[in-house]
């Protein structure tokens, strides 16, 4: 295990910004927090980080203590985007990599790989505060990966982004991983959670609402979604035991049943009724296990 | 120990290489050798003192003494024969009546000078007329000696003789250019300081910059940055003042305002340095702590007031209690740590101040600055990553 949170609390006055959460982030995972505003994602980075000093609970890294003098082993994106404008890009990226405890010369050559793959090279001797928003985030990224860290955290990376530096961005993450860094990133959109993590943690208001791996996580839920389509009327089906919910939409029908096993019975129940076009058993979304947990819609 | 000086280097070589830091230092020095060279300046711009042709119509004995006099005032002037520029009329000897008659005007020196010689010419004549012997003569320039007795401290009623209340010009000038110096480098750096702190923090990467080092290790590089930085100005400035100085014509200046060292001067130039420094570390320290506590960049000056309204007290108290520096009330000021290195060195000056005083002024500026940087180590600490608006709550979110 990488990194290992247990009872994590975070007390601000009289708000608990973080509640007791207990995180287990494997060596080598893409692991992604979601929550909303005020979820807690970014208190709980600045922890891990040593920014704040935790209320109660323990942050281990590798079986040992967080500390200062493992901070070169660390990668960090901060979800507030800045960097020192009357600085050059190249000053800037070398002076956070040489406090990451790169030489000059590594650092120059790992920033020219990664200006190229960005496809921002021709910014390199440009004083930051000429650069577009996109341009300056993307600076920042590589200012936080240049030193190939163990382990990469990044607050809400995709935010301020068009598609396309998405993608870019998407890609590099993915490598990274590849590579065997440990990746921990904070978003609030869940299909960025669906597409890469195989590892997440849901936090509401503080409190850790699910965490784990998705599948397992999707797999313990139970519910599951079925979606038919056809011309016949299936409105019976609500009554079938097991059926929490259905929606119609004109011919296609949305069912949340408690479990996969009543999909069988549905199934054989419709097919002696004529012919449907589509007849499908999906994993429950991340939003139905935060609704259900939660008892509201996420956002 | 690294990333400290990654911290350092970076600011202090942004400092040292930026264009005001290298604008604003040129200035001084240049301003220094125009102000030990103004007279030659003067000089080459001044265009009346061309030579004077002076007639002189009178009779030979009052030539023989007016004309030597007039050399001696007036290097300009020459006594012509016949077609001079000037005719200076003898118009009667007792009493002494001349008339200048200029083909064109001559300059106010040359004027003043001829005035002068006429007037030493008169006194001449008088003397003479009241047959007076070169003794007599020279008794009547002797000074009156005079000496200045207090009642000594017992009471036995005797006197003692008063101290001199005469301050040496050298170690005066000293005194001004180290204090001046000093509250203008603590005005410039104390902004400086404050602004780097607060952009950093503005501008947010600071996150990124404290999750890589510690917030007190990243503050102390950037403070003693700076105070090099400023330390390297007030090196360069002297320098220049000094080279500016000796190339000038020092033997004149020195004759005119009786410019020469005493036992004092060496101690003075020291206790000034050392104090000049110290002070520098001191409002530099308190203006690190009181960036910490900004985080946009409208509320600097306001938050700067501390360190300008402290700096501008010590200043005029240093410049404004000259003639009462033995006073308890300077004394006491000399204590305040924020006034000593203003203050400590102005007691040095015009009284026999020893050296106690200014090891105990050291010593509190040395325990003050410990104390305000740790100060603006812990605010810093807990503000570094504040968004806080306001100065005040600020301070009490790091209160709690």
């Amino acid at each position: 295990m990488a990194l290992e949170m247990t009872d994590l609390t975070k007390v601000f006055g009289e708000q608990t910004a973080v509640d007791s959460i207990n995180i287990k982030v494997p060596a080598g995972s893409m692991y992604g927090f979601l929550g909303g505003n005020g979820a807690g994602k970014t208190t709980t980075f600045r922890m891990i980080l040593q920014l704040l000093t935790p209320t109660s609970g323990s942050i281990l890294y590798n079986g040992k203590s967080i500390g200062y003098h493992m901070t070169n082993q660390i990668g960090y994106l901060p979800e507030e985007r800045g960097l020192h404008p009357k600085l050059k890009v190249s000053e800037q990226v070398l002076y956070l990599a040489e406090l990451k405890g790169m030489s000059k010369k590594d650092a120059d050559k790992a920033l020219d790989y990664w200006l190229e793959r960005f496809k921002v090279t021709e910014n390199k001797f440009k004083k930051i505060e000429k650069l577009s928003k996109g341009n300056q985030q993307k600076i920042q990224l590589i200012a936080s990966i240049i030193h190939n860290p163990e382990l990469i955290i990044l607050d809400e990376p995709f935010s301020g982004l068009d598609p396309i530096n998405v993608e870019i961005l998407k890609d590099a993450v993915k490598d990274l991983n590849a590579q065997g860094s440990t990746i921990i990133f904070s978003t609030h959109r869940m299909e960025h959670v669906e597409e890469l993590c195989e590892e997440l943690c849901i936090l509401d208001r503080g409190k850790q609402i699910v965490s784990g791996n998705i599948d397992q996580i999707k797999q313990d839920f139970g519910q599951k979604e079925i979606i038919i389509e056809g011309e016949h009327d299936i409105a019976f089906i609500k009554d079938i035991p097991g059926v929490l919910e259905m929606k119609q939409i004109r011919n296609k029908s949305v069912i949340k049943i408690a479990d996969e096993k009543y999909a069988e019975d549905i199934y054989n129940r419709i097919t002696d009724i004529g012919f449907f076009k589509r007849f499908q058993v999906n994993e429950p979304s991340l939003n139905d296990i935060f609704i259900a947990k939660v008892g509201r819609d996420y956002e | 120990m690294n990333k400290f000086m990654t911290t350092f280097n970076l600011t202090f070589f942004s400092k040292l290489k930026a264009k005001s830091f290298l604008i604003t230092t040129l200035i001084i020095i240049a301003g220094m050798f125009i102000a030990f060279n103004l007279d030659k300046i003067i000089g080459l711009f001044d265009s009346d003192d061309e030579e004077l042709r002076l007639e002189v119509e009178a009779d030979e004995t009052f030539l023989s003494v007016f004309e030597p006099t007039l050399q001696s005032y007036d290097e300009t002037i020459e006594i012509a024969g016949e077609d001079g520029d000037a005719v200076l009329d003898i118009v009667n000897t007792d009493p002494l009546e001349a008339e200048l008659r200029m083909n064109e005007e001559i300059s106010s020196s040359q004027e003043e000078s001829i005035k002068l010689a006429l007037n030493e010419t008169n006194r001449a004549y008088v003397l003479q007329t009241l047959e007076l012997s070169e003794e007599e003569i020279s008794r009547m320039y002797e000074e009156v000696p005079v000496e200045f007795l207090v009642a000594s401290d017992n009471e036995s009623g005797n006197f003692e003789a008063a101290d001199s209340d005469e301050t040496n010009i050298l170690n005066m000038i000293i005194f001004y250019f180290s204090v001046i110096l000093m509250f203008i480098i603590i005005l410039n750096y104390a902004s400086q300081i404050a602004t780097e702190i607060a952009n950093e923090k503005s501008s947010r990467v600071i996150e990124m910059i404290v999750s890589s080092i510690r917030p007190t290790q990243h503050l102390m590089a950037k403070v003693l940055a700076m105070i090099s930085v400023s330390v390297i100005q007030v090196g360069l400035i002297t320098g220049g003042g000094l080279i500016a100085f000796y190339f000038s014509d020092t033997s004149a200046l020195l004759d005119q305002f009786g410019l020469e060292t005493n036992d004092q001067t060496l101690k003075i130039v020291v206790y000034c340095i050392i104090f000049v420094i110290l002070g520098l570390i001191l409002y530099l320290s308190v203006a690190a702590m009181l960036g910490s506590f900004i985080n946009r960049m409208e509320d600097l000056q306001q938050g700067l007031m501390p360190v300008t309204f402290l700096s501008m007290i010590g200043y005029f108290i240093a410049l404004g209690a000259m003639s009462f520096a033995d006073n308890i009330a300077v004394t006491i000021t000399s204590y305040f740590p924020f006034f000593t290195p203003f203050v400590m060195p102005l007691r040095l000056l015009v009284n026999d101040t020893g050296h106690m005083p200014m090891i105990i002024g050291i010593l509190i500026m040395i325990i003050t600055i410990i104390i305000a940087l740790s100060l603006a180590g812990f605010v810093y600490k807990r503000s570094v990553l504040s968004t806080e608006s306001g100065i005040i709550k600020n301070i009490k979110r790091i209160k709690k």
